[in-house]
């Protein structure tokens, strides 16, 4: 053993208190424990304020801020992709007398088989002239049809696609920034506690 | 002279002592309590008062220890738990009291009260230095080495006092006594520490 060492065990010697310690321990035993006063609202938010928790209400304001940011970024990429897809359903309404592929009677008809005949739709508008599509009957299009199929299956450019990701990771990372200053709010208040029993 | 049977006789008969005064105080004797509170309060005591480094702070802090036990005596279920729970309870108020302190503004000089327990003469020099050296230690590693060399215990022990994982008293122990060899080395000069 070092000197180090038996100089610590000198300097961390125990002391005993004083000499009616015990008598007072037991004088309080009587006493009624006091609860803690109750906050009140005002005293509540003042508390949020206060120095030891404004990290915490930092980092869920800067959470926040990048939730919002992000949300309004994947709003603003959204619109761009649905008109492009209104554009191309415009595109098909001048056509004269030619029946379309997809308009079938039946009622029934599903958005996917609907998607899959504006698809084909669309090709046909590439091969043939701009604007003009050619149905097998000849017969015309129908304007509000292809409005719909067309939005059944957007087509989602890869910058969209992009941001929804982007979005996604800022709002898995808002969560656990979250999670994390509730947890460190939680333990904090847990701490200031004036009973703590393990 | 006590041989080893003699030792091991004597701490049986303690821990039956404190076996029957734990029955007794459960059942509400408080002769048995004050009993209990006299036999562990040095202990407690000095761990609050050596990691808080205030007489009147570390015996407000005992006494709501003690009347913690009070309140909890049905849950312990032997005079080693009862040792373990004082430990652990006064090791974490400690340290909550420490960090309370921090964040707090301090009050000035007049408005502390006059301190209930008079320091004592034992404060060498070189133990004084060692104290306030620990006492610059963050409060997990003060409250390690404090566990180490007042209450004698091993790092498996101090990890269960304090909820930590043993490599990480481990290294708490070897960082602080590292430190407090360079720096009492430097103090000292050419003493051999």
């Amino acid at each position: 053993m070092s000197r180090l060492d038996d100089e610590l065990k000198a300097a961390f010697r125990r002391k005993e208190p004083s000499p009616d310690f015990a008598a007072r321990v037991l004088a309080r035993l009587g006493e009624p424990v006091a609860a803690p006063p109750k906050k009140t609202l005002w005293q509540r938010l003042a508390s949020l304020f206060a120095p030891q928790r404004m990290q915490f209400v930092a980092a869920a304001a800067t959470a926040m801020i990048v939730v919002a940011v992000a949300a309004f970024w994947f709003l603003q990429s959204k619109p761009a992709s649905v008109d492009v897809n209104i554009s191309i359903a415009e595109q098909t309404a001048p056509t004269a007398g030619a029946p379309s592929v997809q308009d079938n009677s039946d009622p029934k008809a599903t958005d996917e088989t609907r998607g899959t005949v504006a698809t084909a739709n669309k090709n046909k508008v590439d091969r043939d002239k701009p604007g003009l599509i050619r149905a097998s009957g000849g017969r015309k299009l129908n304007r509000s049809r292809i409005n719909i199929a067309q939005r059944a299956t957007p087509r989602v450019s890869p910058e969209a696609e992009a941001a929804k990701e982007k979005v996604l990771f800022a709002l898995q990372i808002a969560s656990n920034t979250f999670n994390d200053a509730q947890r460190a709010m939680q333990y904090d208040s847990h701490n200031s506690a004036p009973e703590r029993n393990r | 002279m006590v041989g080893w049977e003699g030792t091991i006789a004597l701490e049986k008969a303690a821990d039956a002592r404190l076996d029957d005064l734990l029955a007794r105080s459960a059942r509400g004797d408080q002769f048995a309590f004050a009993e209990i509170v006299r036999e562990h309060q040095g202990m407690v005591y000095s761990l609050a008062y050596h990691f808080l480094r205030d007489s009147a702070v570390a015996e407000e802090l005992a006494q709501e220890v003690f009347l913690n036990l009070h309140q909890n005596l049905s849950a312990i279920k032997s005079p080693a738990h009862l040792t373990f729970w004082l430990r652990k309870v006064t090791s974490h108020r400690s340290i909550d009291a420490a960090r309370r302190r921090r964040v707090r503004p301090q009050v000035s000089i007049e408005d502390v009260p006059e301190p209930v327990a008079a320091p004592t003469e034992d404060d060498f020099m070189l133990s004084d230095t060692v104290r306030r050296m620990v006492d610059t230690l963050p409060e997990k590693a003060r409250m390690v080495v404090i566990l180490r060399y007042q209450e004698d215990l091993d790092p498996s022990e101090i990890s269960k006092v304090l909820d930590m994982p043993l490599n990480t008293v481990k290294s708490h122990l070897r960082r602080s006594l590292a430190m407090l060899r360079d720096k009492l080395s430097r103090t000292l000069g050419e003493v051999q520490i």
